[in-house]
């Protein structure tokens, strides 16, 4: 079990202080998989490196098992980290070591002996799925694959926790998916509780049972996974399910679409916020004869410019007229998908 | 006009001895740079052992070395060069002033190396319950191995320059072959053979360390 009593980090000096974390309490039970999700800068990796202690809180209790963890000497603590496995946004392994050199550089810190290291290297591999691959250099591997190479790395101790700090923000959907039911199915048959730290609320809703929205480094709202998505209370709570619901939708959206003009060539233009300064889409009409029209649009303003997406019906054209379309696009450049 | 024949044995011990000066002064130069490297490194704020006592102390003296010019370094250092060698002539004689100008010099691109070293591997392995000694061992030095190599080369070039330097004031080896015969005694085939073996010494080394990296830089 890991209580968290009255956790509050404050960074900077005197006059400039930041309350990365504040007086935050949370108890998390062993087997469960918790999600704690928030914006970025709401403090939950703080949250979770205050856990396994890379991050000292500056007030209040964390509490493993019931082992008081700020009170650990030095050695105390290395030993009580290896029971605590963590996984990470940009999977942080070593580009000079191999992956099964990866995976046993936890147990070369904890002292297991060399047959046990390439016994349970070899166990952990497999389990991961990554069979043929260990003699493979990090570099070597797609996203998926480091990521996996990270969660055999986190279990190479045997821990009873694994920390999970946006461990699959990094990576595409289908291959989040994967990971995520690799966890899942890691929890179910080690039984490891998992604290899982994240901004997507697929993540959540895919697997975890409990959960904890933080804003501004407070839990504004907790319960079941459940009971937060049926009942939002808290608005930030309720920005999270809403945008869960409009990404579910864009699949039958296009579904919709495809019905309505089955003629022509149907285009999502998707705006990330970035370098879309420039009048992309009129830009693409004017090198092009043929009529386009945006058929459906959702396009949002943010700091560094419109994001969203945007979609395009083309008709009366030729293939090779389409084609030039959508290269201005994907050179402007924007993601398209032709649908 | 002086002479224009070349002593090929008088070469050979001139090569000799150039080698000689700068292999063994880059080979202390990198275990004691490394070592000073490790300290800069970990003593840093933020660092494995913060300790800013420690780290602005080194951080001057490294400063320091590095600021004085390697001519001004070796007469400087001539009472150190008596107490240690004996003498303050021949190739042995160099080495002190050798090892005191590159140390300084590789410690500080040892630092630049782990700087490159991806603190998310430092703070995944902490999170592995690893001691700061493990983390340097089997973390920090393997991770900037490459970047340690190429510092190891660049290093070894400038001593071969610095040797010559030596050489002019007394240590032997090419440069002093160059100067004393080949300049003072207008001996252009003298002159111009220790030029192209200089050269060949630090493309030499240089292609060595590029090797090196090329082999064990996995990324």
């Amino acid at each position: 079990m890991i209580e968290l009593k009255n956790v509050t980090k404050v960074f900077g000096n005197k006059e400039d202080q930041i309350h990365a974390v504040n007086g935050v309490s949370l108890t998390i039970h062993d087997g469960e998989i918790f999600g704690i999700i928030g914006y970025s800068g709401a403090g939950k990796s703080t949250l979770v490196r205050i856990i396994n202690q890379l991050e000292r809180q500056s007030a209040g209790d964390v509490i493993i098992d019931g082992r008081v963890m700020q009170d650990l000497n030095k050695k105390e603590l290395n030993s009580e980290r290896q029971s605590i496995g963590m996984i990470f946004q940009h999977f942080n392994l070593l580009w000079s070591r191999t992956v099964r050199g990866n995976i046993e550089l936890p147990l070369e810190f904890a002292g297991v002996p060399k047959e046990e290291r390439q016994r349970r290297s070899r166990e952990l591999i497999h389990m991961v799925g990554l069979d043929g691959r260990e003699n493979a250099y990090p570099s070597e591997l797609s996203g998926g694959q480091k990521q996996r190479v990270g969660i055999a790395r986190a279990l190479a101790n045997n821990p009873k926790i694994l920390l999970s700090d946006e461990a699959t923000s990094a990576l595409d959907p289908d291959t989040t998916e994967q990971i995520l039911d690799l966890l899942k199915h890691i929890n179910e048959t080690l039984g490891i509780t998992i604290v899982m730290i994240t901004h997507q609320m697929e993540v959540v809703q895919r697997v975890c049972t409990r959960m904890a929205v933080m804003s501004e480094g407070k839990i504004v709202e907790e319960g079941t996974v459940r009971e937060l998505f049926e009942h939002p209370r808290h608005e930030i709570t309720k920005r999270f399910v809403q945008n869960l619901e409009e990404t579910s939708s864009i699949e039958e959206l296009a579904e919709r679409l495809k019905t309505k003009y089955p003629d022509g060539q149907l285009l999502r233009v998707t705006f990330s916020g970035e370098n879309t300064h420039d009048a992309i889409i009129a830009d693409a009409i004017r090198k092009v004869s043929f009529p386009v029209s945006i058929v459906a649009s959702s396009i949002n303003d943010s700091a560094t410019g419109p994001y969203g997406v945007t979609y395009l019906h083309l008709y009366r054209g030729t293939d090779s007229e389409y084609n030039t379309f959508v290269e201005s696009l994907v050179n402007a450049p924007v993601k398209v998908e032709v649908l | 006009m002086g002479e224009t024949t070349l002593n090929i044995e008088q070469l050979l011990t001139a090569v000799y001895e150039t080698v000689f000066m700068t292999f063994v002064s880059l080979l202390f130069a990198s275990v004691f740079g490394l070592l000073i490297g490790i300290l800069l490194y970990c003593t840093q704020s933020g660092g494995l052992l913060e300790n800013k006592f420690i780290n602005r102390i080194t951080d001057m003296i490294v400063n320091i070395l590095r600021a004085i010019p390697f001519l001004i370094l070796l007469i400087l250092l001539i009472p150190l060069t008596r107490a240690l060698v004996g003498s303050m002539l021949g190739a042995k004689a160099a080495l002190p002033p050798l090892i005191a100008a590159a140390t300084p010099f590789f410690a500080r691109m040892c630092v630049i190396a782990f700087q490159e070293v991806d603190k998310g591997t430092i703070e995944a392995s902490k999170a592995m319950g690893a001691s700061t000694s493990q983390i340097i061992g089997k973390v920090l030095l393997p991770e900037a191995m490459p970047a340690i190599v190429s510092g190891i080369a660049v290093t070894g070039i400038s001593l071969v320059g610095y040797t010559a330097m030596a050489g002019a004031i007394g240590a032997g080896g090419l440069g002093n072959l160059a100067y004393m015969y080949g300049f003072a005694r207008r001996n252009p085939a003298v002159l111009y053979t220790s030029t192209v073996i200089i050269v060949l010494i630090v493309f030499a080394i240089q292609w060595i360390g590029d090797a090196i990296v090329k082999k064990i830089d996995k990324r």
